[in-house]
């Protein structure tokens, strides 16, 4: 086990928040209740599994790719805390309105999470210039992510806000953050692709004085104003978890993200843990399809030629899934699984597609990962540029984002979650498939 | 046909050529419509940003334009900059552990000396640039195969032996190359503007520079008139990497870190300054001073569009129309000069 | 021999290199493409117990085809002694194109956008080389840069699904006479490609135009003619192909066809086409295209990482293409 910088302040936030201990570092979490059922109640699996995994796997395949892609590095830093001034969330809420880039009419979860009224904000006579910088402008999640943030900064007259897509180049979204430094931008938003080349530019932010908050994934910045997070583990640790009930054992192969990032190495070990103290399953297939629908159609096309028997694919992702499904429904070998049963195949990534998939029983569940998290981003930066103005108190360095329960066809309960059908899922991002 | 007719390197030492240089008045309109539209264009800051990043790719470029000039073609510059960085940064370590020294700390923090790791990579890079230049002189494959084999298979092995993950920089020289500043020039540009002056007198002003516009411009005659060509074009492709790899230090100074998805696609960059710039694909024409304008209107021009806030889609519409604006305009003007 | 006949058979342009080796045309590197081919199937057939079996076969031309459409016109091409870089950007902006006009249209109006677009960009990529005579390269290079842009701001980034339209899907999952509309199309490409390139008309103008222009325009060979022509082959090629693997998917992205033309290149020019032109073969072609489908197909097969498989085909295609044109010594 490597002993990183990180990890040492990861564990140390992270036991300071499950114990609720008040600090001077996060007032808002030493406030918090143990609140809201879905997401402690994940929480609670996500402490359980880490710790049966810390002492050792009982199964040698799952054990064997664990240790060598050194998932413990990552999956050990990686906050898991209670929400923001003890929010509550519960499945139904937040506000419905239609994407300004996707022109689709999207349900955006937490609206109401760390909320700002309508209207103008902080100073009333000012004008405040935010700057949100992501990738893939063409890609659905990252376009709902988009359409979050910019409906945000347009329920306040008094924001301009700047939509750029860098386009996967991480040098490029350096210097666009290093422009609006120049142009003294007020709060600056980041989707960082990968964690080490952004921590430099946020960091010459920060010293010019402008808050700058990262959604979903994170930097290598230790001087970030805020961190918005995703639910990576609680992902991977549903698709484990349902696997385990389902009682399907076997082949898996694998299409993870690109090796790395955090989105792999967090999803891809959760599930790890939990299927790694099972016996019966082994790792028959190992790819970084890196979110490429045709990749992962294609490696999962091979993989069934060389593997008669697959019993499970497990995905990172929403594209992943769907290549996974088309190259399965090509080679028809849906119901190829030992025993004549169908491929489990596990999604996460709630996108409309992928739902519909779930509804006729093609994948097997989805563990949603929404995207639509950029208007807490917004909210998380103007409230900061407020606490820089004394205007109102900071938000915490870590703004967790509830642990989403998993869909599947089927309602059932799987170790205290609650699932949803899909039908019951109004989030679901994307366009609709005719 | 004698070396004394062959094309000479052009340099902007004479007034009349700077003002007839379209690329110059480009430069100026990009510098007089950003002064207009915008208080912060000309601040000391941007102007350091733009010439950090026109650095970066205009050294790319430079090595890049060495290799046309020869009539040849480098594609796998931007590979050989980031898997340079990683082969020095790594080997010093792996020298660090056989003397007994621990140089990466914290799990993926490299602490070890820069300067033996900065010169490894250089050394690397170099050394990619020798495999290229045998691969397309000794093996006689085309350099465009050849260079765009090194350029997948450095990126895979780059990402094989990383397995993907970062190494960050400590505080030292990497973060002085990223940030010091000198008469409001970055290190950076400064260590670019050298290497560009030291390229031009070379291929100005020695036997081996004027040997090398000689191969670019008929490679036959120059066979025949007794010059080694081979070694020379293995020369220009050993120029080309280490500009490549020097390229690679001061793009992960500024991001203080180096991981392998880096720069993925930089190749195409160099080819459209070094287009731009004035280098002819055939080979023989062109020259070094020209490329490193090249370098500063593209960066210049990019950051102004960023600054009015065009999406990048239109900015990446804009780069085409450039290219194909100046390959055009440059056939034109060719035709209307006396041959 | 005049000039002409000389370039219309490239056997003759090797020096050296056995009779048996000429007697094969391309430098004698079919003959090592065959060798690998085989060694390829014998070692799959070996090491994987499906991999013999009609069904792999299928997979393997299926998955193969684009590729191998794409580089039948990129070997016409290359032959011409000209290069097309925008094949990716052909391919997604056609499909975008097409993709636009689903809501409502006919499937003959969007199947025939797709066709038509790429063909029209095709012959911009032509005119611009032939006519005013400048570098494919770059010209390729920046139609490509200004395709992908276009197919994003057309698309707004949004990616359309042609599920309803069966005429569409079909291209890409649909058969005939038992193969599937993907290998079928392959099949169809390489017979136009070998009539062409063989027939005494095309053929012979088409290898006189890349082995040596100005003999051939002295001889009343319209170079620019020719070039057009495989210009507007390749990006007629490039929207089929964008057609067939958006079917395959479902799905027509203005983010795909990331890098294809970097692969299709690598297929070509280890099917033989020489850079500096007047050389290349479809035989050759169909060789490659094989070649690395197996060999894409044996790596992920054995679990091989999507990394190390880039350096794998690297490493391939330099032992395929280093003997052959060692016989060479005017390459550059």
């Amino acid at each position: 086990m490597k002993l990183t910088r990180r990890s040492v302040l990861g564990s140390a936030l992270a036991s300071t928040a499950l114990a609720a201990i008040p600090t001077g570092i996060l007032p808002h979490l030493a406030q918090a209740q143990t609140g809201g059922g879905g997401h402690s109640v994940l929480n609670a699996l996500i402490a359980q599994y880490a710790a049966a995994a810390a002492e050792g796997m009982k199964n040698a395949s799952v054990a064997a790719l664990y240790d060598r892609d050194a998932f413990t590095d990552y999956l050990e830093v990686y906050p898991v805390a209670d929400l923001v001034d003890g929010f509550d969330w519960k499945p139904g809420m937040g506000a419905t309105f239609t994407g300004p880039y996707s022109k689709l009419e999207i349900k955006a979860p937490f609206t109401d999470y760390i909320p700002l009224p309508e209207g103008p904000v902080l100073d009333p006579a000012k004008t405040y210039k935010i700057g949100f910088v992501f990738h893939g402008f063409n890609h659905p999640w990252l376009i709902a992510l988009a359409d979050t943030a910019a409906w945000e900064a347009a329920r306040h007259p008094n924001i301009e806000i700047e939509v750029v897509d860098a386009e996967f180049d991480d040098n490029k979204m350096g210097q666009i953050i290093d422009t609006w430094v120049t142009r003294q931008f007020d709060g600056i938003v980041l989707w960082p692709s990968r964690e080490a080349p952004m921590g430099p530019p946020v960091d010459r932010a920060i010293d010019a004085g402008i808050p700058v908050v990262s959604v979903d994934r994170r930097t290598s910045s230790q001087k970030i104003s805020s961190e918005v997070l995703g639910n990576f583990y609680a992902n991977g640790l549903q698709q484990g978890l349902y696997l385990k009930h389902s009682g399907q054992t076997g082949k898996i192969i694998l299409n993870r993200k690109d090796l790395g990032s955090t989105a792999d190495s967090i999803r891809t070990g959760a599930f790890l843990q939990v299927i790694g103290q099972e016996e019966g399953f082994e790792i028959a297939g190992n790819y970084h399809t890196n979110s490429q629908r045709s990749l992962a159609f294609q490696s999962t096309v091979d993989a069934l030629q060389a593997i008669r028997d697959v019993a499970v694919s497990f995905n990172t992702g929403g594209e992943e899934a769907m290549g996974a499904l088309d190259a399965i429904r090509e080679g028809n070998r849906l119901d190829s699984a030992p025993d004549g049963k169908r491929i489990a195949i596990l999604a996460n990534d709630d996108a409309k597609e992928v739902l519909h998939e779930v509804e006729q029983g093609n994948i097997a569940m989805v563990s949603p990962y929404t995207p639509l998290i950029g208007d807490i981003g917004i909210r998380t930066v103007l409230l900061h540029i407020g606490a820089k103005e004394g205007l109102n108190a900071a938000p915490p360095r870590l703004v967790l984002t509830p642990n989403l329960p998993m869909i599947t066809r089927e309602k059932m309960t799987i170790e205290g979650v609650e699932t949803m059908t899909p039908a019951e899922w109004p989030y679901a991002y994307g366009p609709a498939v005719a | 046909m004698s070396i004394a007719t062959t094309p000479r390197h052009r340099g902007p030492a004479i007034i009349p050529q700077l003002i007839g240089n379209p690329l110059l008045w480009l430069l100026v309109l990009i510098l007089a419509l950003g002064l207009m539209t915008s208080p912060v264009f000309l601040s000391g800051n941007n102007i350091a940003n733009v010439l950090r990043n026109a650095a970066v790719v205009g050294l790319l470029a430079t090595g890049f334009s060495v290799v046309l000039l020869t009539g040849r073609i480098d594609l796998s510059i931007a590979s050989v900059m980031v898997f340079s960085v990683i082969a020095g940064v790594l080997l010093t370590t792996e020298a660090g552990r056989y003397l007994g020294y621990r140089w990466i700390v914290r799990g993926n923090t490299f602490a070890g000396p820069e300067a033996l790791a900065i010169g490894l990579c250089l050394a690397s890079g170099a050394l990619l640039g020798l495999l290229n230049g045998l691969g397309s002189v000794g093996l006689k494959i085309t350099s465009f195969i050849f260079t765009l084999i090194t350029m997948t298979a450095l990126r895979g092995v780059s990402y094989l032996i990383t397995n993907g993950a970062p190494v960050y920089y400590s505080e030292g020289l990497m973060r002085w190359l990223g940030e010091a500043v000198f008469f409001g020039l970055p290190v950076g540009f400064i260590l670019f503007l050298a290497m560009a002056v030291l390229l031009h007198l070379t291929l100005s002003g020695t036997v081996f520079g004027r040997r090398l516009m000689a191969i670019g411009g008929n490679e036959k005659a120059a066979r025949y008139s007794g010059i080694n060509t081979g070694l020379i074009v293995i020369a220009a492709f050993v120029i080309s990497g280490f500009c490549a790899a020097l390229a690679g230090v001061l793009f992960t100074a500024r991001l203080m870190s180096v991981e392998p998805a880096l720069a993925q696609g930089y190749e195409l960059i160099a080819i459209t300054i070094a287009v731009i710039g004035g280098i002819s694909l055939a080979g023989g024409t062109g020259s070094i001073p020209n490329v490193l304008l090249s370098a500063v209107t593209f960066s210049a021009g990019l950051n102004l569009l960023a600054i009015w806030g065009i999406a990048t889609w239109y900015q990446n519409l804009a780069i085409g129309i450039a290219l194909i604006a100046t390959v055009i305009l440059t056939r034109v003007l060719n035709k209307a000069k006396p041959s | 021999m005049s000039d002409i006949q000389k370039t219309h058979n490239p056997a003759v342009f090797v020096r050296g290199g056995s009779r048996l080796a000429r007697a094969f045309g391309s430098g004698g590197g079919d003959l090592s493409r065959l060798f690998v081919l085989i060694a390829l199937l014998v070692s799959g057939a070996l090491l994987f117990p499906g991999f013999a079996s009609p069904g792999n076969a299928m997979v393997i031309l299926t998955s193969v085809a684009g590729v191998g459409i794409l580089a039948l016109g990129m070997t016409m091409v290359i032959i011409t002694g000209e290069i097309d870089l925008s094949v990716a950007g052909i391919a997604v902006l056609s499909t975008v194109i097409g993709g636009v006009l689903l809501p409502g249209g006919s499937p003959a109006m969007v199947i025939g956008a797709v066709l038509l677009t790429g063909l029209v960009l095709g012959l911009i990529n032509g005119i611009l080389v032939a006519a005013l005579r400048l570098s494919s390269l770059i010209v390729t290079l920046a139609t490509m840069g200004i395709a992908s842009a276009l197919a994003n701001i057309i698309s707004r980034g949004q990616a359309s699904y042609p599920n309803a339209m069966p005429e569409f899907l079909w291209f890409g999952r649909g058969a005939i006479a038992g193969l599937p509309v993907p290998v079928a199309l392959f099949l169809l490409a390489a017979a136009v490609a070998l009539v062409l390139t063989g027939s005494a008309s095309f053929g012979r103008r088409l290898y006189a135009t890349g082995g040596n222009a100005r003999a051939a325009e002295l001889s009343g060979v319209q170079t620019w003619k020719v070039r057009l022509t495989v210009f507007a082959l390749s990006g007629l090629a490039a929207a089929l192909v964008g057609l067939i693997e958006s079917a395959r998917l479902g799905y027509i992205n203005p983010a795909g066809f990331v890098g294809l033309e970097l692969k299709v290149l690598a297929v070509a020019v280890l099917g033989g086409a020489a850079l500096s032109g007047g050389v290349g073969s479809v035989r050759g072609a169909v060789l490659a295209t094989l070649i690395i489908g197996c060999i894409n197909n044996l790596l992920n097969q054995a679990g091989v990482s999507f990394y190390m498989q880039q350096v794998v085909t690297g490493l391939v295609i330099l032992a395929v293409v280093a003997p052959g044109f060692s016989k060479r010594i005017d390459v550059r």
